[in-house]
């Protein structure tokens, strides 16, 4: 696949490192749900700092995921977890789209 | 500002979902809360119970980060309900008196009624790293944070935001109004 360089800032990469980390150390004993919130967060959180920096398709993934994912996962508060799964396939589907149509990597 | 009936504020309390960013907590607010959690009821009115509050908006944001549960923005005020384990005896230093933890329940309590009577919004929250915030808080080492208080004033939620309607328990389903039929 080709391959741009995507640089986090150090502050970026922090709060990405201490988030999953408490995440982790949190969920040992939380509610086995939360685990799906805390890796929609941190995808979202990744989305967020990503997107600015990407482009074309992938732009507008990330843009999209940035956007709907913390209104798609608030499903899982209500009955609508199967509308969630669905979301998250779709957006699965787009990435894998992005990844095939990429050019080999050097 | 006149505080709510204490019923009516028990029925209409509910848990943060978005605290407005541009405004602070007043101190003698916060004080009044703090003392409305002094109140509470405590095992053998022990009273090992110490708080631990934060208004700084460049430390929120610093614990913030070591806090998955701080999910309903960056509230602007802390107020940390922690364990002081040396004040105990010998059952709480073992760590196994429940009703050491129970306190921390009826502390949080009190003051989640207080700020919802005083026009704030509250949730408690325990999903944070003990250990950061140890460090972040400079916490001594008997001092042990359990629950954790968000306070700030309400927002309204992002008009994308979908409100998702709860099953609701009447309370007829939680009361078994005589023993329980025998085998």
């Amino acid at each position: 696949m080709t391959s741009t360089n995507v640089t986090l800032s150090e502050d970026q990469a922090i709060e990405l490192m201490a988030y999953i980390l408490s995440s982790a150390q949190g969920l040992l004993k939380e509610p086995e749900h939360y685990a799906v919130l805390r890796m929609v967060s941190a995808a979202d959180r990744m989305a967020g700092m990503w997107a600015p920096k990407a482009s074309g398709n992938l732009a507008r993934f990330l843009e999209d995921l940035s956007q709907r994912m913390p209104v798609e996962a608030a499903a899982t508060q209500g009955d609508e977890i199967a509308s969630f799964e669905r979301y998250l396939g779709q957006k699965l589907g787009e990435l894998a789209q992005i990844v095939d149509e990429r050019k080999p990597t050097e | 500002m006149m505080a709510l009936d204490t019923l009516e504020a028990i029925r209409t309390r509910r848990v943060a979902k978005y605290y407005d960013q541009h405004r602070s907590v007043p101190e003698d607010t916060l004080w009044t809360i703090l003392e409305a959690a002094r109140w509470a009821p405590t095992g053998g009115n022990m009273r090992v119970h110490r708080f631990v509050c934060v208004t700084d908006k460049d430390l929120i944001k610093k614990i913030q980060l070591f806090f998955p549960g701080m999910v309903a923005g960056l509230p602007a005020a802390l107020i940390f309900v922690c364990i002081k384990w040396d004040l105990a005896g010998y059952n709480c230093l073992i760590k196994s008196y429940e009703e050491v933890y129970y306190d921390v329940g009826s502390y949080t309590q009190n003051m989640l009624l207080a700020a919802h009577a005083m026009g704030l919004v509250a949730g408690p929250m325990t999903s944070f790293s003990p250990e950061a915030m140890r460090v972040l808080l400079h916490l001594p080492d008997e001092i042990d944070p359990r629950l954790c208080v968000g306070l700030g004033f309400p927002a309204e939620p992002p008009a994308h935001m979908p409100r998702w309607p709860k099953k609701k328990l009447k309370v007829e389903d939680l009361v078994q109004w005589r023993p329980y039929p025998g085998r």
